[in-house]
């Protein structure tokens, strides 16, 4: 894991008495509302329906034991007991004081850990894969990158203003596991010359509105060459960006409608003139950064027979478990999706739990996934069954990886002051209603994502299944859209037809389960039997049939 | 009236003594630069709010087309967008009294010392401290040289 030096830990120090001193002058009338909020914005604290909300960084989702408890003594101190996993792999806590932030920052800092652009429209939180280090299939390690571009974006004086929001994602894995086509700009790193590595960039994707799979803005980029490009291309992004409608301000629209041509060009006129020279210790500092990700030396170990294992435990491990790329180890996703549960959420004790089961059992370190689950990256085989075991008594054992009810969810109208409809309990049936179906039928590979408003925080639009509530004539009203993704040939999912009620979504869900059960051909996938099948049979099968 | 500087000197200033500077406002740029450059030594660039960051990326481009030029921010700024606007290239932020009275002289005094002075790829704004990475290497390179 990267270890801040004395300059990272000067800084977010800095930041944490700049922002108490900005609370202050809130507080004392010397900042109006109108000012401040673009400040607390930009440190992740949101006025929600009933409460401030403080988001914190988890930078490219990866945590050690020690933040993963500072995490829960924040849940304990500041908040009701629990917090909650996000889709950009962050944290967010529902109900602290605003006069309370400071204190929490505070203490966050004494862990290396900030709150600085969770929200704002500024460069967010850089999200990577959640298996960075030690997937088989990884071309090179992505956090090295993913940190270089914190350090560059941290309170980057030039784009703290942004006209929207602007989302990082980083993989260098041949199976995407970060949605990287979903974001402003995703990064797919690959080796290079010279032991540096090159990169693959793509603009302009994003969710919300008008949701955009992101283009090849250019390929085989060195590393020498990645940061003065990237602050050309938020550069134009500032200049031109709309600001007169939020919903066309992110970057997809400006690269839609300006066209990728021309905002190229524009960004090659713009590197022309640059100055180099504030970038030129960035090759020096990605190799610096990245000898703290070197592996420590696991030793290869014989793979342990799982023959003999308890059903439980082996459908666990069968679900749950990863090929990892040392022999002898897995890679153990841990569920924050039971039955019946709000996905995302994992109390205070649950918090320490996860960091003691980490020290024990992978090297001290965790991570966090865009599906809102808890990673240990590192596991020995011969230790699955002895953290089975804890985590069945944590309520943590849940073996749903990767299946239908693994549902991502955002906070909805229950805390979000954006939310147009609820989610969380949407999600809560649902998962009890599929937990029941998949003892029966095969829904690995599916996915269904639950967004509360328009602005697609659940990611509904790229889930096999979506589900997006909306408030139609004062009651809530759920859309459903089909043939979404967000692997490497991501898609957007189409709305289906009218919108339910929320009592009519578990019928609605189980009759499009039905018919692409009762009509998939051999090894189709979900999506397959879609395309296949096209949008008029499934609406036939959900609406005539109902 | 008032005039910060990037030494963090500050001083009132008679708007009649901005007269010949050449105004423009980041929407309204056609991005003719040498036109700009052409038309005089003191550019005022108008943020149109404390929300709209686009006379950063402006003044950015601004210095490093034409460095001899002087660049003024004004609009409705914080004392907290100080040190944006000296990083990004500005000389001098164009103050209302009305700012410096309900934000207060004081922290207006102190902006350029701002908790955050400094960043990874920005260093001080009214002293030589280089950014955060400039640092690291400085120190790399004498300790190698040791
Ligand atoms: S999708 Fe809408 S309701 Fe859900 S968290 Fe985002 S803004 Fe809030």
């Amino acid at each position: 894991m990267y270890n801040y030096d004395s300059h990272d830990q000067a800084f977010v120090e800095a930041r944490s008495r700049e922002f108490r001193d900005q609370v202050e002058r809130r507080i004392t009338g010397k900042l109006s509302e109108d000012e401040f909020k673009p400040m607390r914005l930009m440190n992740g604290v949101y006025l929600q329906l009933h409460a401030y909300m403080l988001r914190v960084a988890i930078p490219y989702g990866t945590l050690s034991a020690d933040q993963m408890r500072k995490l829960a003594f924040l849940a304990e101190k500041y908040d009701r007991g629990y917090g909650h996993f996000t889709t950009r792999q962050n944290i967010q806590y529902n109900w602290p004081k605003l006069i309370d932030i400071p204190d929490m920052l505070d203490h966050l800092a004494e862990v290396q850990m900030h709150a600085i652009q969770t929200s704002g429209n500024c460069i967010r939180n850089v999200t990577s894969d959640p298996f960075a280090g030690v997937a088989g299939d990884e071309w090179i390690d992505p956090r090295p990158t993913a940190e270089l571009l914190r350090q560059w974006s941290s309170l980057h004086p030039e784009f703290a203003y942004l006209p929207r929001k602007f989302k990082f994602a980083v993989t260098g894995a041949a199976e995407d596991r970060t949605a990287l086509k979903f974001h402003d700009i995703g990064l797919k790193v690959k080796p290079g010359v010279d032991d540096n590595p090159a990169y693959e960039i793509w603009v302009g994707g994003g969710q919300g509105r008008t949701p955009r799979i992101a283009v090849l803005f250019e390929d085989n980029v060195p590393l020498s060459e990645l940061l003065p490009k990237l602050d050309s291309m938020l550069r134009v992004y500032n200049l031109h960006g709309r600001r007169d409608n939020k919903y066309k301000a992110r970057i997809k629209i400006l690269v839609a409608e300006y066209g990728l041509e021309n905002y190229r060009r524009d960004v090659e006129e713009d590197l022309a003139l640059q100055s180099l020279e504030p970038f030129e210790p960035a090759v020096a500092e990605y190799h610096r950064i990245a000898k703290d990700f070197e592996q420590s030396d696991l030793t290869p170990l014989p793979s342990a027979s799982n023959g003999d294992n308890p059903p439980a435990l082996a459908s666990w491990i069968k679900q749950n478990v990863t090929s990892h790329k040392v022999p002898g180890y897995g890679v153990v996703s841990i569920s924050l999706k039971p039955k019946g549960g709000i996905p995302g959420d994992a109390t205070a004790e649950q918090m320490y739990a996860l960091a003691d089961l980490a020290d024990r059992y992978s090297q001290g370190e965790l991570r966090v996934t865009h599906r809102q689950n808890i990673v240990l990256p590192s596991v020995a085989a011969k230790d699955f069954a002895a953290l089975h075991e804890a985590l069945v008594k944590q309520g943590l054992a849940e073996d749903n990886i990767g299946q239908l009810s693994d549902i991502i969810a955002c906070p909805g109208l229950d805390y979000c002051a954006l939310a147009t409809a609820r989610s969380i309990p949407v999600a809560q049936e649902l998962s009890t209603q599929l937990r029941e179906r998949e003892k029966r039928d095969d829904l690995s590979g599916l996915t269904l994502n639950i967004s509360g408003c328009i602005n697609a925080c659940g990611h509904h639009h790229a889930a096999s299944i979506g589900i997006l509530g909306l408030n139609r004539a004062e009651t809530e009203s759920y859309q459903i859209t089909l043939g979404g993704s967000s692997n490497d040939n991501a898609s957007v999912g189409g709305i289906l037809g009218p919108g339910f009620a929320q009592s009519e979504i578990p019928g609605a869900i189980d009759r499009i389960l039905d018919f692409y059960i009762g009509s998939k051909q051999e090894g189709e996938s979900f999506n397959q039997t879609y395309r296949r099948l096209g949008k008029a049979a499934f609406r036939e099968a959900v609406y005539v049939a109902a | 009236m008032w005039l910060l500087k990037k030494d963090g000197s500050w001083l009132p200033i008679d708007s009649s003594e901005l007269i010949t500077a050449n105004r423009v406002t980041p929407e309204s740029f056609d991005g003719d630069l040498e036109h700009i450059a052409q038309t005089g030594q003191s550019v005022i660039i108008s943020f149109s709010g404390p929300h709209d960051g686009r006379g950063f990326s402006f003044a950015k481009r601004l210095k490093q087309f034409a460095p001899e030029l002087k660049l003024i921010a004004s609009g409705g700024l914080t004392p907290d967008h100080a040190r944006l606007c000296f990083q990004t290239g500005f000389d001098e932020i164009l103050l209302s009294e009305e700012l410096v009275v309900r934000q207060s002289a004081s922290a207006w005094q102190t902006a350029v010392e701002m908790s955050v002075d400094k960043t990874y790829v920005e260093g001080k704004v009214h002293s030589n401290i280089p950014s955060i990475w400039q640092e690291r290497a400085l120190a790399q390179s004498i300790a190698t040289n040791e």
